[in-house]
């Protein structure tokens, strides 16, 4: 769906239109990782640190669901007719390794996991990256004559040696043949069939390492566009490059940073340090998810967001204890919906967030905003958050699929399904 | 493996006539866990078609290989390979019998199978006859075009123009049809692969036809909303051109439109090819627009762009008026050797001697000498390096009497530069450097800077630098050599850090091979003999083996009275390695 000239008045409309014809309801579908649970794993549900969900992804059909983890496992489900997922296949994608230059583990833990976006119905391929290594697999089915069908997953290519400092994101061009990798200081680009050989388009390194202010966080690519590209990074910043207008995407296009951020203090850079970003599925605006708040920026408008969802303003007294326990650097995702209406996104107490992102945030208790608990249905309700605030559980990644509201979260080593109720839908919404 | 592998074809081609058997023995080793064993089973096709015959191939054979298509690229590759070997077996009419499994290959997503497949289809097509190109050729390309996934279109831009070159008015009329529905794909791969493919149908077109069929299309990609579909568009102008010519309005405008194209990736691949349109278009077309536009791109915003224009300066200079030079080009170029980017100042460095012969002595004078000089004062090496590689081009002209000063000063400033590399490349160009400065000059000015590189730190520079002095003493002749060189060789055999006298002994080695017969009795063995009494065995051992060298060069009676005494007295030496190398040496002069 590409938007090229929509009136942001009459996109709003529509929006909030859409939110009083869909509800903002969301039900628990299923739970995985968990022992006996039917569509589980080999995993075991010891909730021990490496069977961590670390990525989560939907393939473009939505068919598939890839879930990364922090022991270098990849298990992917696949949709049934009824909605669930059930277990694929899975493998090890990631071995732990040792760099002998800096005396350092290189970590098996999945970074990131993303879908090749013109797959073959027969075959698929996905990318994975740990630290310092991108790959990417293919997974195909293979009927034996005795009827049985295997999937198979093989290593097609492995782009290696392309980063000094660890990597963050992959993200694929909407040409299909490029994608770019990013680190900490530099984005890389690719051409996905050369593993021998890769272009750096963006160096933000000073010569001086004293003098490091900024590191890069995410990074994400255009839906459309083949050309544009942009970089969040740890001073709250969101930039955007356009890689037509120069080899050397250092200087950014545009630069989108909230000037208004009140907060201030010594707090104020740790909470304002985004963790993710991603332009919407249309393509007109992007989203960036920092400690406190998520922000919606129109792409043409580099002045100011245009929304600015507080959802976490709880947690402003307790920034103290948060920074003590180290909780206050969590890197939360934030996900789109496919039709670019709604964000969600994961927090502590296992609660995560969906917002009517182009509703009304103006005021101090927004009612387009819902936050849920994962868990299953009948083990524990929603926290007061003014009492308890538990920050061992917290749903850290997130997921939606493209074409229909089933979202994904990854709680440490367990994951969830929700499904949005429709029951009072009043009627079918076309997205122009 | 081996061993299992070469058993079973020896069994399947002492079956042929056992057809059931023979497949069966195949298919069970494509059926096993053994990736190796798969692809030797593979490699083997033509045997097992060999040993089936040509129609049980056709019959049994083929449409088997359909089923195992699912495996490994390496075993695909493979098999498409083996396949284009059985033209001959199924037999020249049945070649389209070949046809169902590449079919199937062309559609893979691996870009070297797919590539293959195709590679295949179009060589089995080449040789076959009209009807069967009729009956089966154009139906699979029909099949390919409308197929669910894109791989298989990507072929069929590939397949279309050779099959359009055989094709009767009809037939034609429908490919360009077909191309020109794969060129709007939604698929971006797609309208990539027939973006890359219009040329190549451009080849087979007459100009008519292209400029009503397919100049739309030509347009529409080269508009893409992708850039790597745009760029493409770079080589269709070109091949376009050079059949419909430079006045074709809708090409001009599409050419004008990739020169001033937002992406500079686009830009930059049409500096890389505006040479090539300048030669396609008359003199006034040239000037009037090609010139303006490239002048554009030697001032484009992004230094990339800005360093593939300087590459071609001197190819463009050609097709242009040496006034038009002088007044477009060189005030750009005024411009360029002072760009804050070392790469296109460096780029610019190994094109603008280039100019030199075109614009004649007083220009050059006037003009591209005072860049020279400046550009060999450059900070960035690479430059200074890209002038000298070219200076032959400029002393055609003028001399070297104005280059001279600026040009002995920007050498020895490389000479003493802190990267060893930097000092290695100097030397490589020193014998260039040597016959433009001639004798005498060369002598006085840099014959002491030959002899002082011997000295360097590192080893690679003081090696370079001995095999210098053998291509120098080949340009001047052995009589300069015994005046110049020979004399500071024997002083440094008695420097006092044994590495320099190990750098006397190699230069030794080398120039022995071109010096006389008296310079080496004369001079270069006593000087080695007399290092056997050195007190470092490094030394020692070396003394032997260029010993070794030099007894091929002299008579049997001098090797008896002054070599070997030398080498025999060493095989007594303390070190072990010296003893050694005595005798390997003694062994070959009793030889």
């Amino acid at each position: 769906m590409i938007i090229t000239d929509v009136n942001k008045n009459d996109w709003e409309q529509q929006a909030n239109n859409y939110y009083t014809n869909t509800g903002n309801n969301w039900e628990f579908s299923q739970m995985f990782g968990e022992e006996d649970d039917a569509s589980s794993s080999e995993i075991s549900s010891e909730s021990s640190e490496e069977n961590c969900i670390s990525s989560l992804t939907f393939d473009q059909s939505g068919r598939f669901l890839a879930v990364g983890y922090n022991c270098g496992q990849v298990v992917v489900l696949t949709q049934q007719n009824d909605q669930t997922y059930q277990l694929y296949t899975e493998f090890k994608s990631h071995d732990s390794a040792f760099d002998f230059l800096t005396s350092m583990e290189i970590e098996e833990k999945i970074n990131m996991i993303k879908w090749y976006p013109f797959s073959n119905d027969k075959a698929q391929r996905l990318m994975t990256t740990n630290d310092k290594t991108v790959k990417l697999f293919k997974m195909w089915e293979h009927s034996s004559d005795d009827e049985r069908t295997d999937v198979i997953v093989r290593p097609w290519k492995t782009y290696e040696g392309g980063h000094v400092y660890n990597i963050n994101s992959v993200s694929f061009n909407s040409d299909g043949q490029l994608f770019i990798s990013t680190d900490d200081l530099r984005i890389n680009l690719w051409d996905v069939n050369t593993s021998t050989e890769t272009f750096g388009i963006v160096d933000i390194k000073p010569d001086n390492m004293d003098d490091l202010v900024e590191v890069i966080t995410c990074s994400d690519f255009h839906p459309q566009h083949c050309n544009v590209l942009i970089y969040a990074t740890s001073k709250g910043i969101v930039r955007m490059s356009d890689m037509r207008a120069s080899a050397k995407c250092d200087n950014h296009t545009k630069e989108f940073e909230d000037a208004d951020s009140e907060l201030g203090g010594f707090f104020h850079e740790l909470v304002s340090t985004i963790s993710d970003t991603h332009f919407s599925p249309c393509g007109r605006f992007l989203v960036s998810r920092d400690y406190l708040t998520m922000k919606v920026w129109d792409t043409r408008m580099e002045k100011e967001p245009w929304k600015v969802v507080k959802f976490h303003d709880h947690l402003i007294p307790r920034l103290c204890d948060l920074y003590e326990n180290d909780c206050i650097f969590d890197k939360f995702e934030c996900s789109w919906s496919g039709n670019s209406m709604r964000v969600l996104t994961g927090s502590y107490n296992n609660n995560f967030y969906i917002a009517d992102i182009f509703g009304d945030f103006s005021g101090g208790e927004s009612t387009s905003i819902n936050s849920f608990t994962a868990a299953r249905p009948g083990v524990v309700n929603q926290y007061d958050f003014s009492s308890q605030l538990d920050c061992s559980q917290k749903v850290v990644h997130t997921a939606w699929h493209p074409e229909e509201d089933i979202i994904a979260l990854g709680a440490n080593d367990f994951g969830y399904l929700y499904i949005r109720n429709t029951e009072n839908d009043t009627e079918e919404m076309e997205i122009v | 493996w081996a061993h299992i592998v070469s058993i079973i074809v020896d069994q399947i081609s002492e079956m042929a006539g056992e057809q059931e058997e023979v497949l069966q023995i195949f298919a069970d080793e494509m059926k096993t866990e053994d990736k190796f064993l798969r692809l030797n089973a593979v490699r083997n096709l033509s045997v097992v078609a060999t040993a089936l015959g040509g129609e049980a191939t056709r019959e049994h054979l083929l449409p088997f290989l359909q089923e195992v298509l699912d495996d490994d690229d390496e075993i695909l590759l493979c098999i498409a390979e083996q396949v284009s070997n059985l033209t001959e077996l199924v037999g020249s009419e049945n070649t389209h019998s070949l046809l169902p499994v590449l079919e199937s290959l062309a559609s893979v997503e691996e870009n070297i199978v797919r590539a293959k497949a195709v590679e295949v289809i179009i060589s089995i097509f080449e040789e076959m006859d009209s009807e069967s190109v009729n009956s089966h050729i154009f139906p699979l390309v029909t099949r390919m075009v409308g197929a669910y996934w894109f791989t298989s279109k990507k072929s069929a831009c590939e397949i279309i123009p050779p099959v359009y070159s055989r094709s009767d008015n009809e037939t034609k009329e429908k490919l360009v049809e077909y191309f020109k529905n794969l060129a709007e794909d939604e698929i971006p791969m797609v309208r990539k692969s027939a973006a890359n493919e219009l040329k190549n149908l451009v080849g087979f077109m007459n100009k008519n036809d292209i400029v009503e069929d397919l100049l739309p299309t030509y347009h529409d990609l080269a508009h893409d909303d992708q850039d790597s579909v745009r760029i493409l568009g770079v080589n269709n102008s070109t091949a376009i051109a050079s059949v419909v010519g430079d006045d074709n309005e809708a090409l001009i405008t599409v050419i004008t439109d990739l020169f001033k194209d937002k992406s500079w990736r686009v830009r930059y691949a049409m500096a890389e090819k505006v040479d090539v349109l300048c030669e396609l278009c008359s003199p006034q077309v040239r000037q009037a627009f090609v010139l303006r536009r490239f002048m554009r791109l030697m001032k484009d915003s992004e230094a990339e762009v800005r360093a593939a224009s300087a590459r071609k300066i001197s190819a463009i200079a050609k097709g242009i008026s040496v006034e038009s030079v002088v007044e477009n080009i060189l005030p750009i170029v005024d411009k360029l050797k002072v760009d804050e980017e070392k790469y296109v100042r460096s780029a610019l460095a190994s094109d603008i001697s280039n100019l030199a012969p075109l614009l004649g002595g007083e220009i050059c004078v006037q003009r591209i000498v005072p860049l020279v000089l400046e550009l060999l004062k450059d900070e960035f090496s690479e430059v200074r390096f890209n002038i000298i590689n070219n200076l032959d081009e400029i002393t055609n002209i003028i001399g070297i009497e104005e280059l001279a000063q600026n040009l002995l000063h920007a050498i020895v400033q490389l000479a003493e530069d802190p990267q060893w590399r930097v000092r290695i490349k100097i030397i490589e160009y020193t014998p260039l450097l040597a016959s433009l400065l001639g004798e005498t000059t060369f002598t006085e000015r840099l014959s002491a800077l030959c002899i002082a590189w011997l000295g360097d730190r590192v080893f690679s520079v003081r090696q370079a630098a001995s095999e210098n002095l053998h291509t120098i003493t080949q340009l001047f002749g052995i009589p300069w050599a015994n005046t110049n060189i020979i004399p500071k060789i024997q002083e440094l055999a008695h420097n006092s850090n044994y590495l320099y006298r190990m750098t006397s002994l190699f230069t030794v080695s080398t120039l022995c091979a071109i010096v006389g017969p008296e310079e080496i009795q004369g001079i270069m063995i006593p000087l080695v003999v007399n290092m056997a009494n050195d007190s470092v065995p490094n030394i020692r051992f070396n003394v032997c083996k260029t010993l070794q060298e030099l007894s091929l060069l002299v008579d049997s009676n001098y090797v008896q009275n002054e070599i070997k005494p030398c080498l025999t007295q060493l095989l007594e030496d303390e070190d072990r390695d010296v003893r050694y190398f005595a005798s390997l040496a003694l062994q070959k002069c009793n030889q």
